[in-house]
């Protein structure tokens, strides 16, 4: 027999259109090459010897006389005249295939698989192929019993490419990712990229982390923490740490139509290949989108069900210090300052995978370090009424109590010079540095001021030097710090100055958040805003001076009224206010203040003769108690007392000028749910997460009906968290937390607070918080 | 003063940018890369920087137009050396020069070459014939949506196209079709309106995502006088 020649594409071409071939039986044809040299090539891959090039071609031509009878015969006589023997075997063969063992597998068994899961022009699987032959006109019991005796012979040869190429035949036509991509908004979000993004090979490191932000893009990246963490794991040349995101509901439909996992920006590697994914607990409502991002992950959603081959779970942030609501889906949680623990942790994974540790040996290895929670070494015993009775130990060797990590310097601490910058627009896209940390005002409803503590400054010239790089690298024109209190930092006016001149001279827009406003302040405004002025805000919490000395918020009309003719006369023509309403021993006398403090500054407005517009807004938000304060033995006012407050306020607030806005009232009650909720919590997320929440920050995706289903058909009163009050020898659900501020203070607070006494800030006399124990407090140490 | 035109390609992930994100993108990048723009007068003062025209998210491209005003002298290898590594991956400078127009290049812009790229073998219809037949019909309705009441009107588009053919492209044998459309102030014609009348008149069954679109080149009506370094 003469040596066969081998088909060329174009000859293909030109073949099909010499014999008239119809266009869609071309398209089909295109359609079956396609799909059989995608199975071939990764057969080929893992060593399957295939003549690629032969599959491609006989696919192609396969149907070329789909118009005659016995068009596998016709069409083969075609390629045999022209001597393209092995097509012509390939395409006399396709109708009636018996598919070979797969260790004989050969070029007509792959052209032939390609035909069979295509239907027309599309991969559609066996499934829905097969579904289609048996519906189609002329449907009797015979030929269906002989599509489905073929249809298992189909599958078990599939089962047989399967186990060699170690992933599904489904999973190699998922759609492109450009093809997701085009059918989304912003699909910027998913696509990475970004200027001083971090690439490295994920062959060259021992661990491959997944930092994950339970938010969209645009919030996420907004975040200075995440940037802090990224950049200081990625320093380690041991480490690749990458970012992943929520996707918005129209990728997330689409992800899971097309079953494509849940991928990382970086390198688009599914998270569930990752060694370790880590959450950042900004926000109690994130917590649905948490199990949501596991679930698109492929990973299991409980700990208990984790494998040894799934990423291990971890969480950090504020919320992390009442991880108890969560403690059923993490595999543990990183409390307090995560520059030094996270990079820790993913080395010790590095070794422990080298070591061939199992899970739980690797958790009780990192168990050891401070700051690291691993929920499954206790266990809460509880009450009958619900209330916990103790935490016990499961392993011995846990620590008792975990304390916070603590830098106890920031000169220490490395901070961001390389951010990534965001391809689209995200909240904040500015550079940022961090100032100090911690706060020694002692609000007491404030969380951030307790668990930050204490407070610790970087040096001016280190600022300074941040800022410069950052604005060097990224290109930002915009600068702004970071810190529970602008105008607190040691030496302020040194520092805003040099900010000033610098901004100055570079064409960069400096801008100050929460501003202390004294006439140090309202020079520096002018300067930095001169002519637009974007409005100015004050925090005063509360209406009344008795409210807010209870919350011990340390601000006097006399210092409102007084800033606020001083912003007029230098032509500001917004004033914001931010309050919240349902405080502890809250009275509707309190709330008139809030009406009233705003109506003076509308008449301190007209007095002044000033001409033009003038607006107050008076932002209000409802109170919700958090652990690790003096207000987290109180209750919450009921969803209804929320809303008759709202009611009420609005009833007060109908004045010229004057604009009020609040929260959401059930968002409120859920969220203090969590923040002081228990293990048994993780039944309600469970149901939430079931019910199809996620996004739940955002107005338009919180779904009100199905919190509220969950919520009434919980066996357990939701209102045992919100409502109400704990004594203070009950044992709380993150007792087992150490914040190093002391219970002791706490309730020393929380009593002066029912008799509305105020405590000084910690720069003028040491409140005796106890942090000093752990650490040196620059401030404290002193108390008596 | 001096008026520069840089030309640049825009290729794989990052063609998911819109205008406003490449605006950005670049404005970023000149000041990180110490490049020094002419900035505008008056209270908000801000770089002098424009494209000759958007271009569609989704889109790539292969010599987008820009143009900058700058005090500083530069030349072609300098400025590419100091920009390039301020560019996100995917976006390439092709080209540096100067304008010696007073009028800017958005003002000048008369038509732009695409490429669109059908993922349907190009022999499986007599695409030229059909083709011809689409561009025969004396007007091509298609729907816009209007500016002014953003109520959805029909516009004929015959006289907007310029050119257009077909050709299998050279990887796959796909339906490629290469057009030239008006663009610009005057005129403009978006490549989307042909890509749903010629899918329609030709009876393709396509979804929008799996076609892809390329803006290869500006074009203007008279001598673009830009000295190309």
């Amino acid at each position: 027999m003469a040596e066969s020649k081998r088909l060329t594409e174009k000859e293909c071409w030109e073949l099909l259109r010499k014999h008239g071939t119809p266009g869609h039986v071309i398209r089909h044809c295109c359609a079956v090459s396609d799909a059989a040299s995608r199975i071939a090539a990764q057969m080929i891959e893992h060593g399957v010897p295939l003549d690629l090039e032969l599959i491609r071609m006989a696919g192609l031509i396969h149907d070329v006389a789909r118009t005659s009878d016995h068009h596998e015969q016709v069409g083969a006589d075609i390629l045999e005249d022209l001597g393209y023997y092995d097509e012509a075997k390939i395409v006399r063969a396709h109708m009636r295939h018996r598919f070979n063992d797969i260790s004989e597998v050969t070029e007509t068994d792959l052209m032939c698989i390609g035909d069979r899961l295509v239907k027309e022009d599309r991969y559609v699987g066996l499934d829905e192929r097969v579904e289609y032959l048996i519906n189609k006109p002329g449907k009797s019991p015979e030929r269906t019993a002989r599509l489905l005796i073929g249809k298992e012979q189909t599958r078990k040869f599939m089962q047989g490419i399967e186990a060699i190429i170690g992933r599904t035949i489904d999973s190699l036509f998922v759609p492109s990712l450009d093809e997701l991509l085009k059918q989304v908004e912003k699909p910027a979000r998913y696509i990475g990229g970004e200027t001083n993004m971090v690439v490295k090979d994920p062959n060259d490191v021992d661990v491959r982390f997944a930092f994950a932000f339970p938010d969209l893009y645009e919030i996420g990246m907004s975040y200075m923490g995440m940037q802090i963490l990224y950049g200081i794991t990625n320093k380690s040349s041991e480490i690749y740490c990458e970012r992943v995101f929520s996707p918005a509901p129209d990728m997330e439909e689409l992800m899971r139509k097309y079953h494509v996992p849940l991928f990382t920006l970086e390198t688009k590697t599914p998270v569930n290949k990752m060694d370790a994914v880590g959450f950042t607990l900004q926000y109690e409502m994130s917590f649905p989108t948490i199990l949501n991002i596991l679930e698109l992950s492929d990973i299991p959603l409980l700990t208990k069900d984790r494998g040894e081959n799934d990423p291990i779970v971890m969480a950090g942030g504020p919320c992390a210090f009442n991880p108890e609501p969560l403690a059923d889906f993490f595999d543990f949680f990183m409390v307090g300052d995560g520059e030094f623990l996270l990079p820790q942790v993913l080395k010790e994974y590095g070794k422990a995978k080298k070591n061939g540790l199992s899970r739980r040996d690797y958790l009780k290895q990192i168990s050891r370090l401070t700051g690291v929670y691993v929920p499954q070494f206790y266990e809460p015993v509880y009450y009958d009424s619900g209330i916990v009775k103790e935490y016990k130990k499961t392993w011995n060797g846990a620590p008792d109590k975990v304390k916070k990590a603590l830098i106890p310097d920031l000169k220490d601490a490395w901070f961001p010079t390389e951010n990534i910058i965001p391809l689209i627009d995200a909240v904040h896209d500015r550079s940022v540095v961090e100032t100090f940390r911690g706060c020694t005002r002692g609000c007491r409803f404030c969380q951030a001021g307790m668990i930050y503590r204490p407070v610790r400054e970087r040096s001016i010239d280190t600022i300074m030097e941040i800022a410069r790089k950052q604005l060097g690298n990224t290109g930002h024109d915009e600068l702004s710090i970071l810190s529970l209190s602008t105008s607190d930092y040691s030496d302020f006016e040194t520092l805003a100055t040099g900010l000033m001149n610098y901004c100055r001279e570079h064409n960069v827009s400096l801008s100050l958040p929460s501003l202390r406003l004294d006439s140090f302040s309202f020079n520096v405004l002018e300067e930095i805003q001169k002519y637009k002025k974007s409005g100015l805000t004050f925090a005063p919490e509360a209406g009344t001076q008795h409210l807010r000395d209870v919350i011990n918020k340390g601000i006097t009309e006399d210092d409102i009224f007084s800033a606020v003719r001083q912003a007029i006369e230098l032509g500001w023509r917004h004033i914001k206010f931010y309050f919240m309403d349902g405080l502890p021993w809250e009275t509707d006398e309190d709330l008139d203040g809030i009406p009233a403090i705003a109506s003076e500054v509308t008449r301190i407005f007209k007095e002044s003769g000033a001409k033009g517009r003038f607006n107050v807004t008076c932002s209000v938000s409802n109170f919700v108690p958090k652990s690790h304060t003096p207000f987290q033995w109180m209750g919450q006012v009921s969803t209804e007392e929320f809303r008759r407050k709202h009611i009420y306020l609005s009833g007060k607030m109908k004045m010229k000028g004057v604009r009020l806005t609040y929260h959401d009232d059930a968002v409120s009650t859920c969220e203090a749910i969590f923040a002081r909720g228990d293990r048994r919590c993780g039944q309600l997320l469970m149901t939430l997460h079931e019910a199809g929440c996620k996004l739940d920050a955002w107005g338009e995706h919180f779904k009100r009906d199905a919190w509220a289903e969950a919520l009434n058909h919980w066996e357990i009163d939701y209102r045992f968290y919100t409502e109400r009050e704990r004594p203070y020898d009950e044992v709380l659900p993150w007792d087992v937390i150490d914040s190093g501020v002391s219970k002791e203070f706490l309730i020393r607070e929380s009593e002066k607070a029912r008799r509305a006494e105020v405590t000084p800030d910690c720069r003028k006399k040491c409140a005796g918080c106890g942090l000093n124990k752990r650490t040196v407090c620059a401030h404290g140490g002193k108390y008596e | 003063m001096s008026n520069y035109v840089i030309s640049f390609s825009k290729n794989g992930y990052i063609k998911y940018t819109s205008h406003l994100d490449m605006l950005r993108l670049f404005k970023r990048a000149f000041r990180r890369s110490g490049i020094i723009l002419t900035y505008s007068q008056g209270f908000n003062p801000h770089p002098k920087m424009s494209f000759a025209q958007p271009l569609s998210l989704g889109y790539s491209a292969r010599a987008e137009l820009l143009e900058f005003d700058s005090e500083v002298d530069y030349q072609k290898d300098a400025f590419i050396a100091a920009i390039e590594p301020s560019l996100p991956a995917g976006i390439y400078v092709t080209g540096f020069g100067k304008s010696h127009h007073k009028k800017s290049l958005a003002a000048r812009v008369s038509s732009a070459d695409y490429t669109v790229l059908f993922p349907i073998p190009f022999y499986s219809e007599d695409f030229d014939s059909i083709l011809k037949a689409y561009l025969n019909q004396k007007t091509i309705l298609a729907p816009k949506k209007r500016k002014k009441d953003k109520k959805i009107v029909d516009i004929d588009i015959r006289e907007k196209i310029i050119s257009a053919s077909v050709q299998p492209d050279e990887d796959h044998f796909f339906l490629q079709l290469d057009l030239n459309l008006d663009c610009g102030s005057q005129s403009n014609l978006s490549p989307e309106l042909v890509i749903k009348t010629f899918s329609e008149f030709a009876g393709l069954d396509l979804e929008r995502y799996r076609i892809e679109v390329c803006r290869n080149k500006m074009r203007f009506q008279l001598d673009p006088e830009i000295e190309w370094m």
